[in-house]
């Protein structure tokens, strides 16, 4: 599904351990794959963060969202 | 070199015991740093500390985190290396990782898969290059 021109997502069989996963592909677009497993409302949840997550900070870093949407930036080195 | 409450081994004793997995002896393993044999010696004891550059050479050397050889991780492997394990099994994802690799914004990637499991690094790998096949330029 589109979310806007370089946006897309999916609902993809993840482990637990991912909720999910945000790739910038070598064609500069972005593809958030959700866990399916995870209830509607977290899965809600897990896309509205990372939209706002893309527009914000405009990363072009590839990253693992995991459980309680941790993410490895904010780990120390 | 003893920092941490939780470390189990020191400096010296990852370095000796990696060294001795190659079947090397101080000797040998200090010619290819051109260090002496009583510098070696002195590392594995304790009794001195190479330089920050020098320790992430053996690090290189070994194909080991820095932190492992410290002592301060028991998490031996580097990232790439535990992806690779990972994908063992699985030739195609395996080059699709080899490369992708070669990309830099991955940094991030590679902090966060250090604590997954096989499992999970391989759905990671598979969302990828089932993405690069639909949208991306790696067809």
């Amino acid at each position: 599904m589109v979310l806007r021109d370089d946006v897309f997502y999916t609902y993809e069989e993840f482990p637990n351990e991912i909720w999910g996963i945000v790739y910038y592909c070598t064609e500069g677009h972005y593809h958030i794959g959700i866990n399916k497993n995870l209830t509607i409302e977290k899965q809600k949840e897990v896309l509205q963060h990372e939209l706002n997550h893309i527009k914000n900070d405009c990363t072009t870093n590839n990253y693992i969202i995991g459980m309680d949407m941790q993410y490895s930036e904010l780990e120390t080195g | 070199m003893k920092g941490g409450e939780n470390m189990e081994k020191t400096f010296g004793e990852r370095l000796k015991e990696l060294r001795m997995e190659l079947d090397m002896d101080q000797d040998e393993f200090g010619e290819i740093f051109n260090k002496s044999k009583s510098s070696i010696s002195s590392y594995e004891n304790n009794k001195r500390v190479p330089s920050l550059e020098l320790v992430k050479k053996f690090a290189e050397y070994f194909n080991v985190t820095t932190d492992y050889l410290l002592g301060i991780s028991d998490v031996r492997f580097s990232p790439d290396e535990k992806i690779k394990n990972a994908l063992i099994n699985d030739r195609e994802l395996y080059y699709f990782w080899e490369e992708t690799v070669k990309r830099e914004d991955l940094k991030m990637l590679f902090r966060q898969t250090r604590d997954l499991s096989d499992e999970a690094i391989r759905s990671v790998v598979q969302f990828m290059q089932m993405i690069e096949k639909e949208h991306g330029g790696n067809k």
